[in-house]
């Protein structure tokens, strides 16, 4: 062998070896920030707090699902479509019903994203960053609140940050209301009383306050619930507006003094941002070709309910207009009127909901005006928790509480806004306990008809149940109207609650027995 | 330069058909085998020229050679091919030996080769002549049949490439095989053109793949792809060309048949009949299938070689073109590919080569919309609605929902409106060099490198192609790019002492992945009459255009050993050790020791045998374990995400300005670990009757352990709905046979062989501490194997009053002609949930394949046959249509309507208990296929080339009791047994080519 060859061996050798080792095995993923360099800062929790409103933004909570869900339950909605929408309306839902499950994932998944602040945070040093922890449990309690709504008191309970082989315990009963109000609790001696300007939207003490009074309501806990209301109303903080509608129509730039709590959505932002767009275009009182559906629609009970009395003037309620698109509306829904709608779609229903509707459609690119629109994204905030909704809360536990007349007067606070005579005026007296009781389910309904809590209200008067199907009359007044006759298919035993999804019964048997009647 | 000079004249004197040399000495001969029988038609060619002959009938030749001291090439099928100089001779008779039965022959194992006989493993080898019969444009789906213990599951569309199953599905993520093409590990099926492989090796049991280590629980496929003659130069040219078609058409209702169903369903339910239901006075009864599919669907496929070289360089070098349309309108699959293998001898202790292989490909495949094939939607699409209809926006919307409830896309519409394609532009290679440092000491360095640039767009005309709603104008681009680079230093030393030979390897590899992509989404603003769909042409608005861009880079190191011993050519002993460290791991997991040994006994070796008919007997045996890894990049890390955008923002403030917020990405475990395969192998191998007959039998038996499971997690985590992470906590039993059988007759005038494999695989769960994992009307739980199918009992329909009490089928009393379940937990109420049984099990009692070739003159027949037997199908497309009224029925359904029918009543209740998931929709998939039928015509056409025509049909019968389109199917791991119609049949197709070679 020649030295050339073993020069050449030598090179070769060399060169294997020092292209060895050329591989580093840590490799930490370059597009995106890791766990273990994050919730270090107050920055970092402000950022994971931001994260946790974002789901309340999506298409499964409150950009459509939670609404549509809510509605279709109620006395004041039901549906053109068939399918589930038309099943969950009708009480006739089967275990694999869409609605039954989408709940339960939104709202845990909020619950997932705040305890990560809340348990991080009372785990950490970092200062500063009380009242973000307690921003956080008041979604926590929004969430259990809703999950208690649909599903009972028997859901996983969960209070900490979950491992993926955790399988929370089944809630005692009763317990889970317990927790909502310790988790408020906290959060009302943390929680500023208002924001900046530009923080506006996020969980205020009022906030707290107000879920924490709802808690109690639901409970018929009055005596708790009119403490707390008569402090809420007692801060200041919050006011009717003067125009019922401006809670509905206009974004308003000085932020609105009615609003206690809502999900704020981005005005002409990227669609994940404003999301109006999809799902709000399910209201309409019949389907057009030019793709509105009538997922959701108001019932005729709904409709009667404005028409038993008059304003001060002798018109209408105003409050109909705002409410339900109707025969009676000088509004145009997506551009069109009610007689185009009757002429132009198949109509479902003599309304449909109108208040948070983005309402804004553009002629699209295709055909330049014949009737395919684009759909613009919109952005129109989602008012979850109104301080109307509060007074008439406190008006309803005074008056449980065996203060009918002073409850007059929170109600008429509220129909006097709308232009409404004083109850006592319409009545010619003070209602008594019992008419009161049964006055304030129509006050409720006049005043909160499309905002996605009367399913809580029927709840709460115990009376969401096949019932509901029969006349109702409203005590100031005398009418009587036919109520919503979907109610007549409910399933004593069964319907009251949503069955828990049965994959999570699968990977959870801890959360066994399912509800009754699944 | 001189050969090439003379290789080139040589070209171009045989193009012109002129050979100008001058024979000067005339030789014959007679060929026969080895019993005496004469073999007529066997080719004689002299060596390094084009000149040739043939036997005629009585094996006789005559041939005018240049030079006595010229060398013979004598070759006939079936049998070994010789070489044979001439010496001076002028009359030479030749005796031919069988082929394949020598044993002699080398196969590449993995970082070396060893001669077949001394394999101690379980080793498939591919036959590469029956192989290169098959139409199908890629190597994978070829393998099909052929190994035992080898299955494929793959589709008909143009450029889809099949994923190949070595002993069935063993892991929950990826059951993909590691595949090596001349020694660059590779993680995906190779898109490379099967004409360019030499040779095919399958390692399919621990002990022979453990060689590979960490990526080798799949078993590895090596491929060598083919290298330079090293005496002659040759050029050949295959060209075929032909048409595919489905091979079977859905049989769906008509639209009178349609309409009486449908009323039924709506009048079953209480609701309106739809207009165009109600009313079939349009008279529109459209055939979907026969809209969109494409009975005659043309094929082509090109490639042209040339191989050259002398005793010190050899190269090879081959272009291809392949172009086929897909048998739905539209989709195809173009290739263009070259590649060039060199290798030379710088002197005879240094030896450098290389590989290299540049295409380009397009795939227009099957458009998806809303997760949906056109496929899926031609079969489910109603009758009543017409194929164009110019009262809608662009001709291909279909009325309103009182018309037509449907939400399937129009499939003519999706063709007319939506283009797509896929770009890719690979180039693998590698250099190598082969150092002989001392006599029995070799060293080889390789670096080789697997790059993809693709590119893929989607793009579509505004419009509308369904019932009421339009779409926009949009383009979508995504350009991504794949980088692998390897590279190998390997030393090996082999002793031979007496009867003992002894060899040692010993490798130092490391492979770096890096992938990037970017791509842009733009949603309207492209103007629908005249398209032109470029991003810098876009009018929309900025809200309307997306943009996004990743990385990943991952790694990993080995070091890995081998020592194999053969004793006097009777006992044998390898030895596998492979250590691997990978970047997908947290540290202190990282490292995985791969070790494997098995042993083989050659007992005709030994004094005492004295069978005469058996010339070869072997017994094998080994273990090995060997891991997988069926993870993605940085899995052990959480993640937080935090982008604009729609991503984790939420608005604040009274004017709304969009704050950037963070989320947990992902719920992820940070002990992730390997997973293992530990596989004990035992083996047979005999030949009889002097290598007329051969067998080959394995059994295996092995546990899996550590499996990464993407177990579902509860809603209550916080991921959402259908929500997982991913564990290592599964473990498995698998376990199996596989038998290999050819007879070969190659005494008479007629000669024929059959090589026939059977096997089965079988797995069993035996631990899943996270409960139970569910697939699509699947269950995977401990002591069944993965995928048994998971839905009611179905026990006929009510056709008495008197049953109607029995139970209630989801809280509602049925009524006459619904159907009845079975109550599987007792409780007097049939539950969508509780009372789910286990219908079916998808997993096959036996696979096989069976392979005949016959020769006779010229003529060579060869007719392949693949089945399996015994599995369970459940018929996801019959049970949508037949359980929705929105989508059409199939021709099999007889619902019970007006007193007649044996099906479940039709009703357009969603919520109805007739329309669950039962085991009514179970079908047996058993099936036998005639995959492959080649007829063959050698043209005697001695003196310029070889030129053999033949005609080939691909998939022409199928036997099958399964009423679905095609009983292969591809399926997700969790849910083996579900057709879901989402994809592409197989096709037929008839095929003539030729074969041109001098």
């Amino acid at each position: 062998m020649n030295n050339s060859i073993y020069k050449s061996i030598l090179l070769i050798l060399v060169l294997g070896i020092s292209t060895s080792s050329c591989t580093d095995l840590t490799q930490v993923n370059p597009n995106f920030e890791t766990e273990e360099s994050f919730w270090e800062t107050k920055e970092d929790f402000y950022q994971g707090l931001i994260g946790a409103y974002d789901l309340l933004q999506t298409g499964d909570m409150y950009a459509g699902q939670i609404q549509h869900t809510l509605n279709l339950l109620s006395d004041e909605g039901f549906t053109g479509q068939l399918g589930d929408p038309y099943n969950l309306a009708t009480f006739s839902s089967d275990l694999n019903n869409e609605f039954h499950v989408t709940l339960w994932y939104s709202f845990y998944t909020l619950i997932a994203r705040s305890y990560q602040i809340i348990e991080r945070g009372e785990n950490s040093d970092v200062s500063g960053i009380e009242g973000i922890i307690g921003e956080a449990k008041f979604l926590v309690a929004l969430s259990y609140y809703n999950l208690i709504s649909a599903y009972g008191d028997g859901i996983a309970f969960v209070n900490g940050i979950q491992s993926a082989s955790d399988r929370p315990r089944k809630a005692e009963p009763g317990e889970m209301w317990g927790f909502t109000e310790t988790l408020l609790t906290e959060a009302i001696k943390v929680l500023p009383v208002a924001y900046s300007s530009t923080e506006f939207g996020r969980v205020t003490k009022g906030a707290a306050q107000a879920l924490l009074a709802k808690i109690h309501m639901q409970q018929n806990d009055y005596s708790a619930a009119e403490q707390i209301l008569s402090e809420l109303i007692g801060s200041d903080q919050y006011k009717l507006n003067v125009n019922y509608e401006s809670n509905f129509t206009e974004e308003l730039t000085t932020g609105n003094k009615e609003v206690i709590f809502q999900i704020n959505f981005l005005h002409n932002g990227p669609q994940q941002e404003t999301d109006n767009n999809w799902f709000f275009r399910i209201n309409s009182p019949g389907e057009s070709s030019f793709g509105i559906w009538s997922d959701q629609v108001a019932t005729n009970f709904a409709l009667e309910s404005y028409l038993v009395e008059t304003d001060k003037d002798g018109n209408i309620d105003p409050r109909l207009n705002m409410s339900l698109f109707s025969n009676y509306s000088d509004k145009t829904l997506y551009g069109q009127t009610w007689e185009w709608w009757e002429s132009n779609a198949n109509i479902v229903s003599e309304a449909s909901f109108y208040k948070f509707n983005e309402n804004v459609a553009v002629l699209n690119e295709l055909n330049n005006g014949s009737g395919s629109v684009q759909w613009k994204n919109g952005g129109k905030d989602m008012i979850v928790i109104r301080y109307a909704d509060i007074l008439l809360l406190y008006a309803e536990a005074l008056n449980e509480n065996g203060k009918t007349p002073e409850a007059h007067n929170y109600v008429n606070i509220v129909r006097a806004r709308a232009n409404m005579n004083n109850l006592e005026v319409t009545a010619g007296d003070l209602l008594s306990q019992a008419e009161f009781r049964e006055q304030i389910k129509h006050e409720r309904l006049v005043e909160l008809c499309g905002e996605f809590i009367r399913w809580f209200d029927l709840k709460r008067w115990g009376e969401y149940g096949p019932q509901i199907a029969n006349d109702f009359t409203v005590p100031a007044t005398g009418n009587i109207i036919a109520r919503d006759q979907s109610f007549s298919n409910f399933r004593n035993g069964q319907d009251e609650l949503f069955p828990i999804p049965l994959d999570e019964l699968d990977l959870n048997p801890n959360l066994l027995p399912q509800n009754p009647g699944w | 330069m001189k050969i090439y000079q003379k290789s080139i004249l040589v070209i171009l004197f045989g193009m012109f058909c002129s050979v100008q040399a001058n024979a000067q000495y005339a030789i014959n001969g007679k060929v026969t085998d080895e019993s005496q029988e004469v073999l007529p038609g066997a080719n004689i060619k002299v060596k390094g020229t084009s000149s040739g002959t043939a036997t005629n009938r009585e094996g006789v030749f005559q041939l005018n050679v240049m030079s006595l001291s010229d060398t013979l090439i004598i070759s006939y099928l079936g049998f070994q091919t010789q070489e044979i100089p001439i010496n001076g001779r002028t009359s030479i008779n030749i005796i031919m030996s069988a082929s394949s039965i020598a044993g002699e022959e080398v196969v590449v194992v993995g970082y070396g080769s060893q001669r077949k006989k001394d394999l101690t493993g379980a080793v498939g080898i591919v036959d590469m002549e029956e192989l290169a019969k098959s139409l199908s444009t890629n190597v994978t789906d070829r393998l099909q049949g052929r190994i035992p213990g080898v299955t494929l599951s793959k589709t008909g569309e143009p450029g889809s490439l099949g994923d190949i199953t070595i002993r069935g599905v063993s892991f929950f993520g990826d059951n993909n095989p590691l595949f090596v093409i001349d020694g660059i590990p590779t993680e995906d099926s190779p898109n490379i053109n099967p004409t360019d492989i030499e040779s095919i090796q399958i390692l399919k049991d621990a002990s022979s793949s453990a060689i590979y280590g960490s990526r080798a629980a799949n078993g590895v496929v090596v491929i060598t792809t083919k290298k330079g003659n090293a005496d002659k130069m040759s050029v050949s040219f295959e060209s075929q060309a032909g048409i595919q078609q489905f091979s079977k058409k859905l049989g769906v209702v008509n639209a009178a048949a349609f309409a009486r169903i449908h009323n039924a369903a709506y009048d079953n339910a209480g609701l309106p009949r739809r207009n165009w239901s109600d009313d079939l006075s349009r008279g529109v009864d459209t055939d979907w299938q026969k809209a969109v599919f494409d009975d005659a669907a043309s094929f082509r496929n090109n490639n042209i070689s040339v191989s050259s070289g002398s005793e010190k360089s050899k190269v090879y070098l081959n272009l291809n073109n392949t172009d086929q349309n897909g048998t739905i309108n539209k989709t195809r699959f173009q290739r263009v590919g070259l590649r060039l293998n060199t290798e030379f001898d710088l002197n005879d202790k240094i030896k450098v080569g290389q590989n290299l292989a540049v295409s380009k490909t397009r795939q227009i495949g099957q458009q998806y919309l809303d997760g949906q094939g056109v496929i899926y939607n031609t079969l489910m699409m109603f009758p009543t609605i017409p194929v164009y209809d110019p009262t809608t926006i662009s001709g291909y919307g279909h009325g309103s929902i009182e018309d037509a409830e449907t939400y399937q896309f129009n499939p003519v519409g999706v063709r007319e409106m939506y283009n797509s394609y896929q770009d890719h532009t690979k180039i693998i290679g590698n250099i190598f060099t082969d150092i002989q440092l001392l006599k029995n000491l070799e060293y080889k360095f390789n670096f080789g490198a697997d790059i993809d640039m693709g590119a893929a767009r989607n793009f579509q005309r505004g419009g509308q192609i369904r019932t009421e709603i339009p779409h926009l104008s949009g383009l979508e681009e995504n350009s991504a790019e794949d980088l692998m680079l390897v590279i190998e230093n390997r030393l090996t030393y082999s002793k031979s002492i007496n009867d003992h030979q002894l060899s040692v390897m010993a490798t130092h590899t490391e492979q770096q992945f890096d992938f990037k992509q970017n791509g842009i989404s733009i949603n309207g603003g492209f103007d629908s009459d005249d398209p032109f769909f470029q991003i810098s042409s876009t009018t929309a608005s900025p809200e309307n255009i997306s943009t996004y861009g990743n990385q990943q880079t991952s790694t990993i190191r080995s070091f890995l050993g081998r020592f194999t011993y053969n004793f006097s050519d009777k006992y044998l002993i390898t030895a596998n050790v492979r250590r691997d460290g990978s970047s997908k791991f947290p540290e202190k997991n990282r490292w995985g020791t791969f070790p494997s040994v098995s042993a083989g006994w050659i007992i005709n070796e030994e004094g005492f045998f004295n069978i005469p008919i058996i010339s070869r007997l072997k017994l094998r045996a080994g273990y090995g374990v060997v891991g997988n890894a069926s993870i993605g990049n940085y899995a052990y890390q959480t993640l937080i995400a935090s982008s604009s955008a729609g991503g984790t923002n939420y608005n604040l403030g009274y004017g709304d300005r969009s704050v950037i917020g963070a989320a947990r990405e992902n719920l992820v475990n940070d002990d992730l670990k390997w997973e293992t395969l530990k596989e004990t192998n035992l083996g047979l191998d005999l030949v009889m009757f002097d290598g007329k007959f051969e067998f080959t039998g394995d059994y295996y038996f092995g546990n899996l352990e550590d499996l990464l499971v993407a177990a579902p997690v509860p809603g209550t985590t916080g991921e959402g709905i259908g929500g997982t992470t991913i564990v290592n906590v599964a473990s498995m039993e698998r376990s199996g046979w596989e038998l290999l059988v050819v007879y070969r007759e190659i005494e008479k005038s007629i000669k024929y062989d059959i090589t026939a494999n059977l096997f089965h695989t079988e797995n069993k769960v035996t631990s899943l501490p996270l409960g139970n994992l569910f697939g699509e009307y699947s269950i995977t739980t401990v002591g069944l194997p993965i995928g048994q199918i998971y839905t009611l009992g179905y026990q006929g329909i009510y056709k008495e009053a008197a049953e109607l009490n029995e139970y209630t089928v989801i809280n509602r009393i049925p009524y006459i002609g619904d159907a009845k379940y079975q109550d599987a937990n007792g409780d007097g109420n049939i539950s969508a949930g509780d009372d789910r049984v286990i219908v079916g099990d998808p997993n096959p009692d036996l696979q096989y394949g069976l392979n005949l070739n016959t020769y006779w003159k010229n003529f060579e027949l060869s007719v392949f046959f693949q089945g399996v037997h015994g599995v369970d199908v459940f018929n996801g497309v019959r049970y949508d249509m037949d359980t929705s009224p929105l989508t059409t029925y199939s021709g099999e359904y007889d619902p019970y309507i007006d007193g007649s029918g044996t099906d479940p009543r039709p009703t357009a209740d969603f919520g109805s208990p007739n329309n669950i998931a039962s085991s009514l929709y179970v079908e047996d998939g058993s099936y036998l296929r005639l995959k492959n039928v080649r007829l063959g015509y050698k043209v005697p056409w001695n003196n310029i080339g070889e030129l053999t025509l033949f005609a080939v049909g691909q998939n022409l019968l199928t036997f099958t009791g399964y009423s679905g389109m095609d009983p292969e199917f591809e399926s997700g791991i969790l849910a083996p047994g579900v057709d879901d119609g989402g994809g592409f049949p197989n096709v037929r197709i008839y095929n003539l080519g030729l074969n041109f070679s001098f």
